[in-house]
Parts: structure tokens; C-alpha cells; sequence
């Protein structure tokens, strides 16, 4: 079967201009408009689709401030420091990012991140409604590398409604949450997992939670600490008197069987649910957490099926604490134009831009902050204002913070959950990590 | 094979044409060999240097980091669940996927949109994939607990438990790559001549006689391909580790690329990374050469 | 083990002999009913198989939020809600991102079947040294997992002045895929017996149009199965679309990831755009169907 030459060249030259237009077509679609007098800054987040709206509207206000056009590049908070990382490795980074509070030492050591310090020294960043303690953070070397965007803790959410069933009541009936730790473990055996209900979880989402969210708040209220030393960090997990009777209180929780099922692997979001329909008398969350119970259960009330209390101490009367986190933001060293940057993150720091961007997940970094509405008039966040105080980071910021906490979760595990004994298995972590980890 | 018996003039066109076939061949294999040696030999640079973000990158260390892989990395456990899920997968993914190929060999009414559905597993992103199997992976509440005890059965954290994790995942995989293997073999049993088929019919073989000893000879070029893609892509597949179990519990589920994405963009040790990368080639480019003189000399025999 | 004509038409016929029939039709025996069962059974088996998670799937695409945050979920939604729907389709560049997606996966197939024809032709049909390794140095490309490749990828692309851009993409999802189109091409295309070319080029026509008239045609189930592996595994694709697309518009995969944030998933509405998202390559596939149930030759070569 013949066909023309005519044909066959027709039919390629059609083909091959398609080819050529779509890649050309393709190739445009990646170009960002220039315009020779307004540079255009960057931005990197990794903000939710519910949070996006307040945050688009703040940063185009900021860039407006700063004198540029601001382009924003989000990227999904799993995989927020893959694309961060290879970025700035390729020196290709957004101007002005954020920086999940554990990599802001690690970003430093590799010289991607600006100094501030002169910018804060001539007034161009104001910093001085910031909690000294969070600004410190960012505080490496003799320079100050980012500045704190939002904090957080964790508390203690408890279910006012189980806990009369139960009986655990003060002498005005009220539901009485646990004050001290042998108060909680009392507590949670009053809560029989055989009709359904139980008395304690932790999440165990992130290869952080045992550290940050399981041990952490208990660890920070009793002023325990794993890791010592700021220049030559050391791993005293095993050493320090309060890690290991917060790792044992763990332990001893668990074993009055008064827990979930599946806690290795337990999901944020199983834990909320299981609280939202009234199995589940405790659990350890953040702020974050209530968006979750009242999307299981919108009819649910502050002080009737939810609330939130300090995390018990270890002692009677000690004042509580607990392990906080959060978001930072930090210039690109490599930035071609630094001044419109400082001028947008004073603006992205500026107290009423704070107090706007937290509120559902997180609290502002301000001094003055939680006595600011919607945080001074809403009884949810009491608790978490008696914290702040002696609220801090479970750990410093460590280069090899996030390999820490992976190997941490799997000694808590071993420890807690497959109630191996608590002193030798934190020796043999401790062995490991100074050994293999922290040199 | 028919003879050239043409004058001379077209023997000129012929040669002309065959140098334009290595334009052919010769431009994508440039580009391969690019593709190839250049991510390699990056990662063998980084490997031999310090890279994790810290004040002395660049420093050269030697072999220490692959030193390091065999003292601290647990070389040996990671290496074999990879090897586990790999085999485990790619057997059960074959006897899937290839058993759904022969049932759907027939034309009849309605093979098109089963064919269509049963594709839908291979081309779910792996988010939605894992957002789905954990869901009905959680031992509170999820389907196959719940459908378990529905029938009586006890119910289990397949997850959280050490000796069910890899076995749960390799289900996962398994429901979605069958899909790929159903494809493959799909194409290729239309590639079986009915005559053939028809003898062995006449001859009196049965259908599992038929299959063995006509059918399968017949595609086994495709099955030779397949395998040796799926061993490849199931090595090297991490998502299912990273969403449903990162890589846990007690790293029963860290295989090679879990691990290589872990130490890299966790961890932040791009020098181990690149250290597990270049073992984890080498390791593959052995199997893979045994496998091809393997199926060489079969071919042979 | 091949069977001549000859032995075909000398041998007894097997059966149960109660009546002979033509060619065409023979009693359906009791084997032949255990094998239309057993393919019966097998067919329902992996669509349960393959459905139960993609019916769960599409009923959480349907459920209300309270329904989705019950510690025991029901096995179908009250109601169809379509809220969860228009959650995913208001959600910040969902829509565009299916977009995007379609052309990154089409314009790549293509390109990926015209240069991956041409290869696998010249080394199938043409023969000519080193055409083998050639063919294994396509299954190397493959061998290094895609997290030890993104950095390198990046850090080239990023001196091309490639980062950002579709066609970027487009040129890096080429890279992944073509080794593997042109090695399964080849792969089929071994099959294809070259008494066909040689005919073609009886006839006096340029290798270019044997392969464009001639092999293409034969080669449709291929294509059509190399066609619907590059789609998918473009459509699929995360790591890359990740880390080298930086505008607004993102790929369908990073779009689904941004539904599940630091906390607070927005489950409800992930379900609902997977849901649509799963749609687009399995509506392709469906019409790309009729190429694999056509035979291979026809009868091209009458020997």
C-alpha cells in the first residue's frame, strides 16, 4: 500500500509544528513577569488551603510595603523541606521563606539564610514585641538568622463529660482534670477500655511525636532535658532524672491497658475522632486539635464534652510547661534584593500580621500576645497561657534533631509500648547517639 | 529471508538510510548515557565528601560514609526487606495481574470497561493511595478490621505490628501494580498466533497444559521485560513506606529508597544518601546482569 | 515447541467424540466449562479486588465531614453530599492543576512514542552493532531511585534556566520515561517480523515510511500500551513535578498533597479531587482499548 510523499511530508510537518508549539507554548508558561523598577520577592510557605486566603491577603499587603511585586510559592507541608532544601542547594530558593523551627540551625550552618542583625539594629526590622525566648531561636553564631512567625504548645485536652461519668469530680462537681502525674495514671485507670472508652493516647504520626508530643510536655513541665549543651550537644536521656520518670509515667499509662489500639502508628486525626464521639477520656494536643473535634463533632461545647488543662507535674504546686514548636521566617542569603526583603518581613512581623496569621493552629510570638482577642476572651487558650512561661522546645535545635527524634520514637516504643525496661534501652539510645549521631 | 536481486541503484539508498538509522539510536543513547552517568557519578562525588548542611561540605572523607552505611546504616536489614518486599511483590503482582490477563483474553461484551476498571489502582497518585489504605488500614474503625470482625475473624494493627507492616504494604503494592503486570501480558497474549493455539488444542492439551507449554513460551520476551522493570521500579518504589508507615515500626518497613529518602531529606545527610544511591545501584546493576545471562542462557537451551 | 501445518492436519482430534463437527464449532466439554468458570471467578475476584478501595474511595467522596470523623465509619454516606466536590474544585488551583497535568502527560506521550518508534525500529528492524547494549544502557537509566536523582536533575536544570517552566518538566518527565518506552517498544517490536520491512523496501520506500505506514500500524497495541504506560506514570509522577515547578500552577499529584497540611487534613475534600482525579487516564485508557483487542500481523505475511 503506497502513499504519496506529499502525504507522508504533510502529515510529519503538521506533526512536528504541533510539537514545536506546544513546547514552545510550554516553555512561556514557566516566565514570571520583570518589570525593570519593582523587584519581585518570593515567598515560601507551606500554609493550608484553610489558612491560604489570610495569608495571601497579608503577604501582597507586605510586598506593597516593601515596594515589590510578590510572587508565592507554596509547597505541601509533608514535603516542604525536600523542595526548600534542593532549592537553596540550587541557589534557585524564594527570597523569604519559612523555616520549620528544628532546620533553622542546620539552614545556618550551610550559609543559606541572611543576617539580620544589621537590619534589626537600624530599626528596618522591629523585634521588640517578640518573646525574647523564640527570637532566640533564630539566634546563631553572634547573628540572628530568622525571626519566630507562630508558637504552640501542647495541652492537656480532656472530656469534662466522661470524666463526671467517671466520677473524677471536684467537691462542686466539676470535672477535676489530673494535676499531678500520679494523678493522670489514677485517672486513666478509672476508664474501662471493656465498655468502650479510654482513658489516654498520644499521636504517633511523625517519626517527632514521641518526643514532641508524647514525652515532650511532660519532660518540659518537669524541667527535664535529653539533650545537653548547646556547642558539643550530648544525649543524657538516660542521664537526666526527669526524662526517664516521664518516659516511666508513659509506660506505666500503658500498662494499665486503658489505651487505643494501633498507638505505634495512631493518627492525629483517629485520636480527635475518637475523642469527638466520646471514647477517649485524654490525650496530649495542640491547638490545632479542636478544628479537629469539631469537625467530627460540630455540636461539641468548650467545658461540656472538650476542654483543655495544664499538663500535670510531676510534683504538687510546681508550676506546668510544656513543649512548644513552630514556624520561623528567614531571608536567602542569596537574595538579590535584601532591602525590599527586610522591609517585607518587618512587615510580615509586625504585631497586628502575627495575631492575624495565628489563632486557629497556633499562637503569636508576642509578649503581649495572648492577652490580644480572640486569645484573651476565649477560655480554650487559659491553659496554654499558664504555660508559656516555662514552655520551650523539647530539644535544641541540633543539626541532627530530626535523627534524634527518628531514634528516640523507636526507643519509646520499645520502652512504652513493648515495656521493655526504661533505664537500659535509654543507656543503649544514649550509646547510639553519642556515638553514631551527635559526633 | 528474500534475496537482493536489485541493480545497483538502490544499494547507494540503502546504505544512506542505514547511516541515518544511528542518528536514530545514537542521539537517545547519547542522552541516556547522560541520564545514566550523571546522576551516578554525582552521587558517587557527594558519597566520597561531607554534604549535610553544615559548615564543612565539601570536605573530602573518602569511604568513610560507605563505612558508615555498613556500621551505623544497618546495611544488611535494610538491604533484605528490600529484597523481601521486591519478590514478594513481584510474585503476587504476576500471578495477579497475569491470571487477570488470561480471563479477560476473550472478547466479550463488557471486556473493555472491566479492563478499564481494574486499571484503576496503577493510576491512582500515590497520596491518594495511601490517604485510602490507611483509612482502611487503621485498627480502630478501618475496613479490614471491621470486615474481619464482621465475619469473626480477630482483628489486628497492621501497621503498628512488626511482623504484618511489610506484609500490608506489599498488599498495597500489589493492588496497585497487578494493573501494570495485567497491561504488559494483556498486549502480549494477542501476540500468541491462534494457530498455534488451535493445534495444541487439536493436539488434546488442556488449558493449563496449553498455557505452559504454548502460551507462555510465546510471551516470554514481554514477561522477561516486565519482570525485570517491575524488579527495578518495586526496588526503588518508597511511597507506600513513607505515608503508611515511615518506614516503621522498628524499621520493618525501610527499604533501600526509603531509607536513601530519609537520610537525604530528613535527616538532611545528602553524603549517606548518596552513599546508599551508589550501593544501591551497584547492588541492582549485579542482580540485573546475573538475570539478563540467566535468561540468555534459558534462551539458549 | 512449534506445530507444523502438516502435524495439524494429521492428527487425531481429541473430545468426546459424541459428534463430530466442523472446524469451527465442538461440544463444549467439561474442561472448557472449569475454564470459563475459573475465568468467571477470576474476573469477579479482582474487581472486588480492585474495587472495594476505590468504592471506599468515592463514598468518602460523598460523605459529610461529621460522617468522615466517625471512629467507625459507615459503609455509604447518608446522603450523596456533593460538598466535599465543590471543597476540592474551590480549592486553590485544583482545576488548573488537572490542566496542567493533561498537557505535561500528553505532550510527553508523544514525544515519547515518535522518538521511542524511531529507536526501537532502528534497533529491531536494522540490526546493526551495538543496537543490543544500546538497549540494555536504557534499563540503567531506570536503576537509580527518583530521590537520588532529583538533586542532580535539579541542580542541571537550574543552570539550563529549565526550573519553573512546563516544558521543563516536560523535557525531565521525558528523560524518566523514554528509556523505558523505547525498551518496551523494543520489546514488541522484536515480534514484528522484519519480512515486513524488507517488502517495504522491495517496494523502494524510504525506511522513514515503512516505519510510519508500514511497522506503526502493526505496532498499535504497542504503542497504545507504551502510550497508556507514559501517560499514567507522568499523570502519577510527585518527586520532580515537586521540586522543579515553582509558579502558581502545580501538577495534580502536588495539588492532592496540599489537601493534607501540617494539621487539620482536609480528608473530605482530598477524597472528592481524587475521586476526579483518578478519572482523566482511565477515560483515556477506555478508548485506547480497541488497540489491544486488534491483532498483531492480520495476515500482513502469508508464508
Amino acid at each position: 500500500m503506497k502513499q504519496s510523499h506529499k502525504t507522508i511530508g504533510h502529515r510529519a510537518a503538521v506533526v512536528a509544528s504541533l510539537v514545536v508549539t506546544s513546547l514552545a507554548l510550554s516553555a512561556c508558561s514557566g516566565a514570571e513577569p520583570s518589570t525593570t523598577t519593582k523587584p519581585t520577592i518570593v515567598w515560601g510557605t507551606q500554609v493550608s488551603d484553610s489558612q491560604r486566603a489570610v495569608e495571601t491577603k497579608i503577604v501582597k499587603a507586605c510586598g506593597v510595603e516593601a515596594g515589590a511585586n510578590v510572587t508565592i510559592q507554596v509547597t505541601p507541608f509533608s514535603n516542604y523541606d525536600t523542595k526548600l532544601s534542593t532549592a537553596l542547594k540550587g541557589g534557585d530558593a524564594p527570597d523569604v521563606f519559612r523555616i520549620n523551627w528544628p532546620n533553622v540551625q542546620i539552614y545556618h550552618n550551610a550559609g543559606y539564610l541572611a543576617d539580620l542583625s544589621k537590619p534589626i539594629a537600624a530599626g528596618t526590622i522591629k523585634t521588640s514585641e517578640l518573646i525574647p525566648g523564640l527570637v532566640a531561636i533564630g539566634t546563631l553564631s553572634g547573628g540572628q538568622y530568622s525571626l519566630p512567625n507562630d508558637t504552640d504548645g501542647r495541652a492537656l485536652y480532656y472530656s469534662p463529660k466522661l470524666f463526671k461519668q467517671a466520677g473524677i469530680v471536684d467537691d462542686s462537681g466539676n470535672a477535676l482534670p489530673p494535676e499531678t502525674w500520679s494523678d493522670l495514671v489514677a485517672d486513666v485507670k478509672k476508664f474501662n477500655p471493656d465498655s468502650g472508652v479510654y482513658g489516654f493516647s498520644f499521636q504517633q504520626q511523625t517519626p517527632y511525636s514521641a518526643l514532641i508530643e508524647a514525652v515532650g510536655p511532660f519532660l518540659k513541665a518537669s524541667n527535664g532535658t535529653v539533650v545537653s549543651g548547646a556547642k558539643k550537644p550530648e544525649s543524657v536521656a538516660s542521664k537526666d532524672a526527669s526524662s526517664i520518670a516521664a518516659m516511666q509515667l508513659l509506660q506505666n499509662i500503658v500498662k494499665t491497658g486503658s489505651v487505643p489500639p494501633g498507638l505505634s502508628n495512631m493518627q492525629d486525626t483517629t485520636q480527635t475522632n475518637l475523642f469527638a464521639a466520646g471514647k477517649l477520656a485524654m490525650f496530649t494536643g495542640g491547638p490545632w486539635d479542636r478544628g479537629q473535634i469539631l469537625d467530627a463533632n460540630p455540636s461539641a461545647k468548650y467545658g461540656v464534652d472538650y476542654a483543655t488543662a495544664v499538663i500535670p507535674v510531676q510534683k504538687a504546686g510546681e508550676a506546668s510547661g510544656t513543649s512548644s514548636g513552630g514556624w520561623e521566617n528567614g531571608i536567602n542569603a542569596k537574595s538579590k534584593h535584601l532591602e525590599q526583603d527586610y522591609k517585607f518581613l518587618n512587615c510580615m512581623e509586625s504585631p497586628k500580621n502575627l495575631l492575624k496569621q495565628a489563632s486557629t493552629g497556633s499562637f503569636p510570638p508576642l509578649k503581649d500576645g495572648m492577652n490580644q482577642p480572640p486569645f484573651s476572651k476565649d477560655p480554650f487558650w487559659s491553659a496554654y497561657k499558664k504555660m508559656m512561661p516555662k514552655s520551650g522546645t523539647a530539644l535544641p535545635a541540633i543539626p541532627q534533631l530530626n535523627q534524634y527524634c527518628g531514634d528516640y520514637q523507636a526507643a519509646f516504643q520499645e520502652i512504652v509500648l513493648q515495656n521493655k525496661p526504661v533505664k537500659s534501652t535509654l543507656r543503649d539510645f544514649d550509646a547510639k547517639e553519642n556515638g553514631q549521631v551527635l559526633n | 529471508m528474500t534475496s537482493q536481486t536489485h541493480s545497483v541503484l538502490p544499494r547507494p539508498r540503502r546504505q544512506r538510510k542505514d547511516r541515518g538509522g544511528i542518528w536514530f539510536v545514537a542521539i537517545p543513547a547519547v542522552v541516556a548515557a547522560g541520564m545514566v552517568g550523571y546522576p551516578f557519578l554525582y552521587n558517587l562525588w557527594i558519597s566520597l565528601h561531607v554534604d549535610r548542611l553544615s559548615a564543612s561540605d565539601g570536605a573530602w572523607v573518602g569511604l568513610k560514609n560507605y563505612i558508615d552505611l555498613v556500621t551505623n546504616g544497618s546495611l544488611a536489614q535494610v538491604v533484605s526487606t528490600t529484597f523481601v518486599w521486591t519478590v514478594a511483590c513481584l510474585v503476587f503482582g504476576f500471578l495477579i495481574g497475569f491470571g487477570l490477563a488470561l480471563a479477560l483474553d476473550r472478547t466479550f461484551r463488557g471486556a473493555g470497561l472491566i479492563r478499564t476498571v481494574l486499571l484503576a489502582p496503577w493510576v491512582m497518585p500515590g497520596v491518594v493511595i495511601a490517604a485510602i489504605w490507611l483509612a482502611i488500614f487503621n485498627p480502630i474503625g478501618g475496613l479490614a478490621n471491621t470486615a474481619l470482625d464482621a465475619v469473626g475473624l480477630p482483628t489486628h494493627d497492621w501497621l503498628g505490628d512488626p511482623a504484618t507492616a511489610l506484609g500490608s504494604l506489599v498488599l498495597v503494592n500489589v493492588w496497585k501494580s497487578a494493573p501494570f503486570w495485567m497491561l504488559m501480558t494483556s498486549a502480549a497474549l494477542k501476540a500468541v498466533p491462534a494457530e498455534t493455539l488451535e493445534a495444541a488444542k487439536l493436539d488434546g492439551a488442556g488449558y493449563f497444559k496449553r498455557l505452559v507449554f504454548v502460551i507462555v513460551p510465546q510471551i516470554r520476551e514481554v514477561l522477561v521485560l516486565t519482570t525485570l522493570l517491575s524488579f527495578i521500579w518495586t526496588f526503588n518504589y518508597f511511597d507506600l513506606a513513607y505515608v503508611l508507615t515511615q518506614g516503621g515500626p522498628n524499621g520493618a518497613t525501610t527499604t533501600v529508597p526509603f531509607e536513601i529518602y530519609q537520610v537525604s531529606f530528613a535527616y538532611f545527610r545528602f553524603d549517606q544518601g548518596a552513599a546508599w544511591s551508589v550501593v544501591s545501584f551497584l547492588l541492582m546493576t549485579i542482580l540485573i546482569v546475573f538475570y539478563i545471562r540467566l535468561s540468555r542462557r534459558r534462551e539458549r537451551a | 515447541m512449534s506445530i507444523s501445518a502438516a502435524e495439524v492436519a494429521s492428527s487425531p482430534r481429541s473430545g468426546d467424540g459424541a459428534h463430530r463437527r466442523s472446524r469451527r464449532r465442538r461440544p463444549i466439554g467439561p474442561r472448557e466449562v472449569l475454564v470459563i468458570a475459573g475465568r468467571s471467578f477470576a474476573i469477579v475476584l479482582g474487581l472486588l479486588f480492585a474495587l472495594i478501595p476505590i468504592y471506599w474511595l468515592f463514598s468518602s467522596a460523598f460523605k459529610s465531614d461529621r460522617e468522615l470523623g466517625q471512629v467507625i465509619p459507615d459503609l455509604y454516606p447518608k446522603q450523596l453530599n456533593f460538598g466535599q466536590f465543590a471543597g476540592a474544585i474551590a480549592a486553590p488551583g485544583f482545576l488548573s492543576s488537572l490542566l496542567l497535568s493533561a498537557i505535561v502527560a500528553l505532550v510527553t506521550t508523544f514525544l515519547v512514542l515518535a522518538l521511542g518508534s524511531f529507536a526501537a525500529y532502528a534497533v529491531t528492524q536494522w540490526k546493526f552493532p551495538g543496537s543490543e547494549h544500546f538497549v540494555l544502557l536504557t534499563l540503567f537509566t531506570q536503576l537509580l531511585p527518583q530521590t537520588a536523582v532529583i538533586v542532580p536533575i535539579y541542580l542541571l536544570w537550574e543552570s539550563l534556566g529549565l526550573v519553573g517552566s512546563t516544558g521543563g518538566l516536560v523535557l525531565a518527565y521525558l528523560f524518566v520515561t523514554l528509556p523505558v518506552g523505547i525498551w518496551m517498544l523494543v520489546g514488541f517490536f522484536r515480534s514484528i517480523p522484519t519480512e515486513l520491512s524488507e517488502a517495504g523496501l522491495m517496494d523502494g520506500a524510504s525506511r522513514f515510511r515503512i516505519l510510519v505506514s508500514i511497522v506503526l500500524p502493526v505496532a498499535r497495541p504497542a504503542l497504545a500500551a507504551v502510550g497508556v504506560y507514559t501517560v499514567i506514570s507522568c499523570w502519577g509522577e510527585f518527586l520532580i513535578a515537586l521540586v522543579l515547578l515553582t509558579g502558581g500552577t502545580q501538577t495534580v499529584t502536588v495539588n492532592l498533597s496540599m489537601f493534607i497540611g501540617e494539621h487539620n487534613p482536609n480528608i473530605g475534600p482530598l477524597m472528592a479531587a481524587s475521586a476526579m482525579a483518578t478519572i482523566p487516564p482511565l477515560v483515556l485508557f477506555f478508548f485506547l482499548q480497541r488497540y489491544f483487542v486488534a491483532g498483531l500481523t492480520g495476515g500482513a505475511v502469508k508464508d
